[in-house]
């Protein structure tokens, strides 16, 4: 062999180019394992991914949807605009001339805010009173206007200003007087229940005006009413005596009809819908988390005659087991019905008790001894001399007889067989990640305390089952399960009934007891009995109300 | 080894008896690769763990109308896979003490590199394994894989000329290795003939 350098790699590479070595036998399961974790991992995003997305369009097209309509309610028409504006002007033409008419000076302070109307005199959309409504409230309308008219004039003011001041009060007072109409005939309406989503501060109106101490000035105190206005009465004598037309709203060119803007403060809001109820009556968002013990009722039943008596012993000797889940949920909710979806991660466990049999066989070897008794004879014969002297030859027998014993042993062998009874107890872990789809009736969303029940399909990716099996003394002995022998996607019903309580505006604490429908078997195997997890538990989760 | 198209294309869908079949048929050769980039055999065994992960999880940008031979695209990933191992695992740079070592090398007569007794695979693989890291790179690469110094320079971030001096003196590392192995054991052998 040279071993010149150039020789050098092709000694190597005739050697080990094609050569081969066999791995150990561990290095397959470890890939094996791997890759299942892996592809458990890129189908579980995908499919979470993918109902993300469904439930992001149908959430998305529903919220568009309900805006929509809810839009629908709230705004008003271009034409239900024109027409109440010219009702407006309408009636505040009636006003004047009335107020001509009784040429007398009354005192009423017209609140408004820049919300409530615009520069071009039309009644903004937050300002939502529809059309029919109007009309059908036009008594109603006119009878308010009457009793708003018997109250100024009864507000007379002890010294008389100028003719044109009093007109401008007078319009200013007719135009608080119909915006007063208004935002009675909008409070008419929620009487009626109509649906009309009203913020608290953006309507004001004027039903009860008190005479001041004050010299031309009005001070309104806080009335019992719910829809009165609370303004303070320097505000309000800012208002009558004084009209800045830069912060006033033009209502009327040809009479230099003015309004003037007055900012009432947050805590002088009058009308009685509560923000809380606005919040709680409207359509929302909501994200909340959960955690739930759980207790399994796993029920086997036969799929194969011949298992009959197993799934008889199975289903005697399991117990339930007490278990839990925890998750995030997200939801919409429009009305009373709220849309929800999440992610949970729950633990089934399932118990069963056993008397665990074992035959023990023992090999006994012992000794048998065995005596027995034997007689030896032993015969001697004598001459008896005498007579052989005689000539006669005689001989004398006598026999001798010995007893002896003799002992015989023999090694023989035997085994004993006994029963050996334990009580053990065998718990199985099932580990699943889920994804909800719920929709949930709630009563009485409005006060504190409101039950809703709760129903829908619970999809659950199996993630790993665990086999604990614990003896007399206690030793754990751990079988990890990864044989793939369980179905991956699995689907419970659910069914529900709790209560929900509101925190605040917020937040709100939820309580209630569930049961699961498992739809499918837990596994895969046909020709083995047929096994479902049901399930029951009672859920405790906080909700976030954007 | 021709491997039917059927357990490619399963493969792809991630049938796990395709996996298997294909990790059964291309395991003890590219073990065998590993090896060479290795220090030993378990560590030959990690790459070889890491490399058919990123072949069953890259098998779906296979083409067969692109690449010839589905033995050569999982030889390419376990080279790579090998190559991202050392870097990985060596905090240091792995050519800046290659200079230093073994200055005595250089001073082998090639006369006595005459020599009559065999060596086994096995001693040959132990020699590469056991070879400074940046040398065993550059060796494999060229050796093996038949890379130019120019593909060396580009693969391992090194110039041509550091390529080419690694690869005379993995040669002459090696050389030496082998000599000292081979007298060992005529050594040996000789003692064992007078006893």
């Amino acid at each position: 062999m040279n071993l010149n350098l150039e020789n050098i790699d092709n000694l190597f590479r005739d050697n080990l180019e094609t050569m081969e070595i066999t791995p150990s036998p561990s290095v397959k399961p470890v890939i094996k394992k791997r890759m299942f974790y892996r592809n458990l991992i890129k189908g579980t995003y995908f499919r979470i991914a993918s109902t993300a997305i469904v439930l992001l369009i149908v959430g998305s097209a529903s919220f568009f949807i309900l805006s929509n309509n809810n839009n629908s309610n709230k705004n008003i028409s271009s034409s239900q605009i024109a027409e109440i504006s010219s009702i407006n002007n309408t009636e505040i033409k009636i006003d004047q001339t009335n107020s001509n008419k009784k040429n007398s000076k009354t005192k009423v302070n017209k609140p408004e805010t820049k919300k409530n109307i615009a520069d071009n005199n039309k009644i903004t959309e937050k300002n939502i009173i529809p059309d029919n409504n109007i009309t059908d409230n036009k008594t109603a309308n006119k009878s308010n206007e009457n009793h708003i008219v018997n109250n100024a004039d009864k507000n007379i003011v002890e010294k008389q200003e100028n003719s044109q001041v009093v007109k401008n009060k007078e319009n200013n007072f007719k135009t608080a007087e119909k915006i007063n109409t208004l935002a009675t005939e909008t409070q008419n309406n929620k009487k009626q229940e109509t649906k009309i989503n009203i913020p608290a501060y953006e309507i004001n109106s004027v039903n009860n005006t008190e005479k001041s101490t004050e010299n031309n000035s009005f001070a309104i105190e806080k009335s019992k009413s719910k829809s009165s206005l609370n303004l303070p009465a320097q505000t309000a004598k800012k208002s009558i005596e004084k009209i800045d037309t830069k912060n006033a709203i033009l209502l009327n060119k040809s009479s230099q009809l003015y309004l003037p803007i007055v900012n009432i403060p947050d805590d002088t809001i009058g009308f009685t819908v509560s923000g809380e109820e606005i919040i709680a009556t409207s359509n929302h968002w909501f994200v909340g988390l959960n955690i739930s013990p759980n207790y399994s009722f796993i029920n086997y039943s036969v799929n194969n005659q011949e298992n009959s008596n197993l799934v008889n012993k199975l289903n005697s000797s399991s117990s339930n087991g007490l278990a839990f889940d925890l998750g995030a949920e997200f939801g919409y909710q429009f009305k009373n019905i709220s849309l929800i979806s999440g992610v949970n991660f729950t633990q089934y466990n399932e118990q069963f008790n056993a008397e665990y049999e074992e035959t023990l066989i023992q090999d006994i070897n012992y000794w048998e001894y065995n005596n027995y008794t034997q007689t030896i004879y032993d015969t001697t014969y004598y001459v008896n001399i005498d007579s052989l002297i005689q000539g006669d030859t005689s001989y004398i027998q006598v026999i001798d007889s010995t007893q002896i014993t003799i002992t015989d042993s023999s090694l023989t062998s035997t085994s004993d067989t006994s029963i050996s009874k334990q009580n053990m107890k065998y718990v199985n872990k099932y580990k699943y990640i889920e994804i909800p789809l719920t929709i949930e009736f709630t009563f009485n969303r409005v006060k504190k305390f409101s039950p809703f029940v709760r129903t829908g399909l619970i999809t659950g990716l199996h993630i790993k089952t665990q086999g604990f099996t614990y003896n007399v003394e206690n030793n754990e002995q751990l079988i990890e399960n990864t044989d793939l022998a369980y179905v991956k996607a699995n689907f419970w019903l659910l069914f529900g009934a709790g209560v929900r309580y509101k925190l605040n505006d917020k937040f709100s604490l939820m309580l209630y007891p569930y049961y699961r429908y498992h739809l499918n078997d837990l596994i895969n195997d046909e020709t083995y009995y047929r096994q479902s997890l049901n399930n029951m538990g009672i859920k405790f989760g906080v909700r976030y109300i954007f | 080894m021709a491997l039917d198209i059927k357990i490619i294309s399963d493969c792809k869908r991630g049938k796990a008896y395709a996996q298997e079949l294909i990790y059964d048929l291309y395991s003890a050769a590219m073990l065998g690769i590993c090896a060479r980039y290795a220090k030993d055999i378990s560590e030959a065994e990690d790459i070889l763990q890491e490399s058919f992960i990123k072949v069953f999880t890259k098998i779906s940008k296979y083409d067969f109308n692109t690449v010839n031979s589905f033995s050569a695209w999982i030889k390419r990933i376990v080279i790579n896979t090998a190559l991202t191992y050392i870097r990985d695992n060596k905090k240091h740079n792995i050519f800046s003490d290659i200079d230093e070592e073994n200055t005595d090398l250089l001073s082998y007569n090639s006369e006595e590199n005459e020599v009559d007794y065999p060596i086994s695979q096995q001693e040959i693989l132990e020699l590469i394994q056991k070879l400074p890291v940046g040398y065993k790179l550059v060796f494999n690469l060229y050796v093996f894989e038949k890379y130019t110094h120019q593909d060396i320079a580009i693969e391992l971030n090194i110039s041509v000329s550091t390529s080419k001096t690694q690869l005379f003196k993995a040669r002459k590392h090696l050389q030496k290795a082998i000599l000292e192995k081979l007298k060992k054991k005529e050594f040996k052998e000789k003692v064992e003939i007078l006893l």
